[in-house]
């Protein structure tokens, strides 16, 4: 159910009204009924993946609390932060593992012991995950490694901990929300609170309008020009290169909005995963602004823990910590050299950063501000756009192919249709707008919140209509959703 | 040592590493309140930590301080 489409408003209207119906002890049952039904409604049969990795969590994460002996604690995490894994590796990774071993083994036949045959793959499995698996699996093992630390304390009701994993704004694509700050507000009773309402439908608005209005136009030309990348001319290649930037923020951002739009109205608080990143003045700080719920993850139970065990490494311990963090992190989008090559790129550049911050922080000093933030924010978007061609590119041969014939491919700029290119670029420029009245400019006036109510209505009429005029509404899913 | 000698000292430090002469840290300052410190300075906060008192943590405490009060108890725990 793509949160776009008229099937899901109508599940999201009728829950949230029965939801408010209901007395407060039954809202979150419902919600736990809700989400497995959002769950089972593409492909019911996968339901039972979850409710093995909601049984192996729920049970060893209490064990792993009641134990006294280290060795038994030790057992019962292992277990469960394999079992999760090992959900997760076998329907995303098995084929990419299998046809790897395949080619090595291809490769040693051939040039060393000469032996023609080619041998196939065999073990190919022709099947697609299930839905969130990443997400899911990746909550999963965040609440299993805070009971460990003894941060926090394991939850006894099952029933909690099935709705925190299955929470349906947050299945398909995030934010990677925390047991620790979600199951609370789940204890608390919901009241009606308009406020929380009224917040809710606009982030939804805007989320909508960011997915169809912006990101979608932009796919447009994005999927017509990378989709043939090897037609097509270096300057329109650049240009579907930098679209494709800003169409991946404004459709991640996007279903973000919405999902933390849906769960405030239901009176729910999850976590903002993205803080105006294209001003970030450095790779180091956007990756403190982009995707923040999966950085933030990361950091807490990837990098931090590789740097200190590392730590006597010096500076190569922080090193070693960026490159085996991104490079995990590119592989978690997909099993596809393209994004271990992605995750390496952020690897390399923060590695480079890290090691010329005071360098860099001298000469911030001598040159004006102004200057410095935007030669900051150039660097950081034109190196983030070209690691993006390898993320979105099917093979690192073609993502060099690209690179290429944006350097050395003459022609014309391609336009089938130019309205698509106008509106595109207008979505990009209110986009930036928006983004640049934020970062700078919060306090001097606002359209969504203003005090009058014709402005404030009028600003959110013209979303709406806009919506209605220039969405694009046979787009299909969410870019993230794949993950 | 008391957390009254611990803290001059874990300043002097802070204002090194981080490279900012500002920084007046207080047993209640935590990461959000020092511009610049970060899982990044964090690490090399710790090593310069560890060498000054000649102490090793384990990789627990490390990850439990929830502010400069609680690494200085760390580290007079370890004295």
């Amino acid at each position: 159910m793509i949160f776009t489409s008229v099937v899901f408003a109508l599940f999201f209207f009728i829950l949230a009204l029965l939801y408010y119906i209901f007395p407060a002890k039954y809202r979150w049952p419902w919600l736990l009924l809700s989400g497995i039904f959002f769950y089972m409604y593409g492909n019911p049969v996968y339901i039972l993946i979850i409710v093995f990795i909601i049984l192996v969590t729920y049970y060893t994460a209490i064990q792993i609390e009641k134990a006294s002996d280290p060795k038994r604690i030790l057992q019962f995490y292992l277990f469960a932060i394999f079992s999760n894994i090992a959900v997760l590796v076998f329907f995303k990774y098995t084929n990419f593992f299998t046809s790897t071993a395949f080619d090595i083994i291809n490769f040693t036949r051939r040039n060393v012991t000469h032996n023609p045959q080619i041998l196939n793959n065999s073990l190919v499995i022709n099947t697609i995950a299930p839905l969130g698996i990443s997400y899911i699996t990746f909550q999963a093992i965040g609440y299993l490694i805070e009971i460990k630390r003894g941060n926090h304390l394991a939850e006894k009701n099952i029933g909690h901990l099935s709705t925190y994993l299955l929470f349906f704004p947050k299945i398909i694509a995030g934010p990677v929300e925390r047991a620790h700050h979600f199951i609370p507000q789940l204890k608390q009773a919901k009241i009606f609170n308009y406020n929380y309402i009224s917040i809710g439908l606009k982030l939804i608005l805007w989320g909508l309008f960011k997915k169809l209005v912006i990101a979608d136009r932009l796919s447009i030309y994005v999927s017509a020009v990378l989709g043939n990348a090897s037609y097509h001319s270096g300057i329109s290649l650049l240009i579907a290169v930098i679209f494709y930037v800003f169409q991946m923020y404004a459709d991640f951002s996007g279903y973000t909005d919405m999902a933390l739009g849906f769960a405030k109205v239901l009176g729910f608080d999850l976590t903002q995963n993205f803080n105006r990143p294209f001003f970030a003045k450095s790779v180091t700080e956007f990756w403190r602004k982009w995707h923040i719920s999966l950085s933030t993850w990361f950091a807490d139970y990837f990098y931090t823990p590789i740097a200190i065990a590392k730590r006597d490494w010096g500076n190569w311990s922080v090193v070693y910590a960026f490159f085996v963090t991104f490079i995990v992190l590119g592989f978690w989008h997909g099993a596809n050299w393209t994004f271990i090559v992605f995750g390496a790129l952020q690897g390399f550049i923060l590695t480079i950063e890290f090691f010329t911050r005071k360098a860099r922080k001298n000469i911030r000093k001598k040159i004006p501000n102004l200057l410095n933030t935007y030669s900051g924010i150039a660097f950081t978007l034109g190196y983030f756009t070209f690691s993006l061609i390898f993320f979105r590119a099917d093979s690192i041969s073609d993502a060099l192919m690209i690179i290429k014939r944006i350097f050395t491919e003459k022609g014309l700029l391609y336009i089938e249709n130019s309205s698509i290119l106008i509106f595109s670029l207008l979505g990009i420029f209110f986009l930036m707008l928006v983004e640049l009245k934020k970062e700078f400019y919060d306090n001097l006036f606002t359209l969504s919140n203003n005090k009058n109510w014709l402005i404030r209505n009028g600003y959110y009429c013209f979303l709406l209509l806009v919506i209605l005029i220039a969405g694009v509404f046979d787009g299909g899913e969410f870019i993230y959703f794949q993950f | 040592m008391s957390n009254s000698e611990i803290i001059p000292q874990l300043n002097e430090i802070f204002v090194d590493i981080i490279d900012n002469e500002d920084i007046k840290i207080v047993p209640e300052t935590t990461a959000n309140d020092v511009d610049g410190w970060d899982s990044l300075t964090h690490i090399q906060l710790v090593v310069a930590i560890e060498r000054h008192f000649k102490i090793r943590f384990t990789s627990k405490e490390i990850q439990s301080w929830k502010n400069v009060g609680e690494l200085a108890d760390s580290i007079s725990s370890k004295l």
